[in-house]
């Protein structure tokens, strides 16, 4: 009876456990229906909204690839340049100027640089316009065209760089600023320091090559009632060629001498073998367009006039505004001319010339070299 | 000397101490001209030992730094002084002969337009309120189509006429001088109606009057020494 009662009792157990077991599997197989039909609902409705989203998303992208895109997307402008505190200030300037209406971006161009980075960027990222600074700048960018022959080009600035304008026909769709200061600039400025010295009559010698540039220079010399007389010597002077024009110019009694910026003009070779040792015999002021050539120890210019880096810059700026509302069309690429200028003076040499100057004019000039 | 009369010392001297930096006061000057902002600033300085001088050579740099610090003046141009808040005027420059205009169109190839016929030009300014805001002063006060050409200095002026950048020059009264003085290129003219002073000092309104007389006593010593004419090319500073 016992060992009935026991089996039953163990049968009960058995059972109850067993009930015990269903009940608590049903009831988790109850909860888990109940969170899949939960999570199946809601991943259908999560799907719903995806699918929404996706849609919209596509149809922006696609109104996005339409040709206005540019409308939605901030205008964008490159510069290649030498890694040079000059074409830092310029780049300085360009960015004030654009002051976050037109993007800019700045790039380091030079020996060891990877061209192949700044190519491709060029071709990602398709700006809108192109500042290329000194030679290095102008031959980057020369080597893209020429790998890239078949497409249409940004409009270019060069700046910076000697020469600028004979470097523009080299590059498809470009302009230029020039970097020389034109004469009649440097001139108004030497003439409003001298004292009991009129700067009528202005002597210059030039190559062969530049004759335009020397004519340009006359034009605008005679506004300002200046007459300007120039030597022409052959492509090839030699330094024995630009002694003889230099003896020439003496005896034209001119009231200045202004050095055309011509590096081959400018040799070491002709600086010391011609320049130097006629221009001792010369007693006007010399203007020279590059400061080192005022310096004491090598008695060449007295009065130095060259572009300021960072107004050159915002005249840049003034530029790229000009092209955006043209829409990115440079309607011509005539050069222009730079507008701010930097000067600089040596009046040591110009007091052992005799000659008189305003000292209160001296608060005008960037350097002044007394020695 | 014992610490105690150290001390003693250093209490008596605190009541100057604070007198004098009560009457420092900091003067920004902006006001485009030729000269070498260090020329400027080492030169006021000097003049005018009791204020710290801070001079601007470029409208960006002067209106940018104004953005976030608060000097206790400003001598400045009339155009930008008006576009100034919270500064009371206090002392006009002005040029002993005087013109009825202050302000004019000038060119040296064309007869400048009356101002209701300036649609579409080029015009070169001197820059006084930075790019955006001269842009707009001068689109609402000229013609709202014109192209602005703005340059830091003065002498930068004659090239934008003389290479044809600009169709004509809108200049203050100092500058036409300027310009009949450097250039040999006759200047034709036809005046503007715009009438701002040529120059103006001010106050900021929470200055206090030794402030304001450290102010004027500046500008009493830079009329008395003529420096206006090298600093400012004005004549005088009078008391508005």
């Amino acid at each position: 009876m016992a060992k009935a009662i026991a089996a039953k009792h163990m049968d009960d157990t058995i059972s109850s456990q067993t009930y015990s077991l269903v009940t608590g599997l049903t009831l988790v197989r109850k909860l888990l229906s109940a969170l899949y039909l939960t999570l199946n609902v809601t991943l259908q409705r999560f799907s719903h909204f995806c699918h929404a989203l996706l849609t919209i998303t596509f149809l922006i992208g696609a109104l996005t690839t339409l040709p206005t895109k540019k409308v939605f997307a901030q205008d964008l402008v490159l510069t290649l340049r030498p890694d040079s505190a000059q074409f830092h200030q310029v780049s300085q300037g360009i960015e004030e100027s654009l002051a976050g209406d037109i993007e800019m971006v700045d790039m380091v161009v030079g020996p060891g640089k990877d061209n192949r980075l700044i190519f491709d960027w060029i071709t990602l990222n398709r700006p809108n316009a192109i500042i290329l600074m000194d030679n290095y700048g102008v031959n980057t960018y020369l080597a893209y065209q020429r790998q890239h022959p078949a497409r249409r080009y940004p409009p270019s600035i060069i700046v910076s760089t000697l020469a600028a304008d004979r470097m523009i026909p080299l590059l498809a769709n470009s302009s230029a600023i020039l970097y020389e200061v034109p004469a009649v600039t440097s001139l108004v400025g030497l003439r409003k320091m001298m004292v009991n010295r009129p700067i009528q009559k202005v002597g210059t010698i030039y190559r062969s090559d530049f004759k335009q540039t020397f004519l340009t220079q006359r034009k605008f010399a005679s506004l300002e009632q200046i007459e300007f007389l120039g030597i022409e010597v052959p492509n090839d002077a030699s330094s024995r060629a630009l002694k003889k024009a230099l003896k020439a110019l003496k005896k034209s009694e001119t009231d200045a001498i202004w050095i055309m910026n011509d590096p081959a003009l400018l040799t070491k070779s002709l600086i010391t073998r011609a320049w130097i040792p006629q221009l001792k015999k010369h007693k006007q002021p010399v203007v020279v367009g590059i400061k080192t050539l005022i310096n004491s120890q090598l008695a060449l210019g007295d009065y130095a006039t060259y572009p300021d880096h960072y107004e050159l810059g915002i005249q840049v700026g003034d530029k790229l505004f000009d092209l955006q509302d043209n829409r990115w069309q440079l309607e011509n690429n005539a050069p222009l001319q730079p507008i701010s200028i930097s000067k600089e003076v040596n009046i040591w040499r110009l007091n052992r010339k005799g000659i008189r100057f305003q000292q209160s004019l001296l608060n005008e000039f960037e350097r002044i070299i007394t020695e | 000397m014992n610490g105690r009369n150290a001390l003693i010392i250093l209490l008596a001297c605190l009541p100057f101490i604070g007198a004098a930096q009560a009457t420092a006061a900091d003067l920004f000057i902006f006001f485009p001209k030729d000269t070498q902002k260090e020329a400027v600033q080492n030169g006021i300085s000097r003049a005018c030992p009791q204020v710290r001088i801070t001079v601007f050579e470029r409208a960006s740099n002067f209106w940018r730094t104004l953005k976030t610090a608060t000097p206790d003046a400003v001598l400045t141009t009339g155009l930008a002084f008006q576009h100034l808040k919270n500064y009371t005027a206090n002392h006009e420059g002005i040029l002993k002969k005087p013109t009825k205009h202050s302000h004019h169109l000038v060119s040296f190839t064309q007869m400048p337009p009356a101002q209701q016929s300036l649609n579409a030009k080029r015009i070169g300014v001197i820059n006084e309120l930075g790019r955006k805001s001269g842009k707009q002063y001068y689109k609402k006060h000229l013609a709202s189509d014109i192209k602005l050409k703005q340059v830091s200095k003065p002498r930068d002026l004659i090239p934008l006429l003389t290479f044809n950048t600009v169709d004509f020059l809108m200049v203050d009264d100092r500058t036409r001088l300027y310009l009949e003085l450097t250039s040999k290129q006759k200047l034709k003219t036809r005046h503007i109606d715009l009438n701002i002073p040529l120059g103006i000092a001010g106050v900021h309104k929470t200055a206090s009057t030794d402030i304001q007389r450290a102010l004027s006593g500046c500008l009493e010593t830079l009329n008395a020494h003529s420096y206006n004419r090298t600093y400012f090319s004005l004549d005088t500073w009078q008391r508005l």
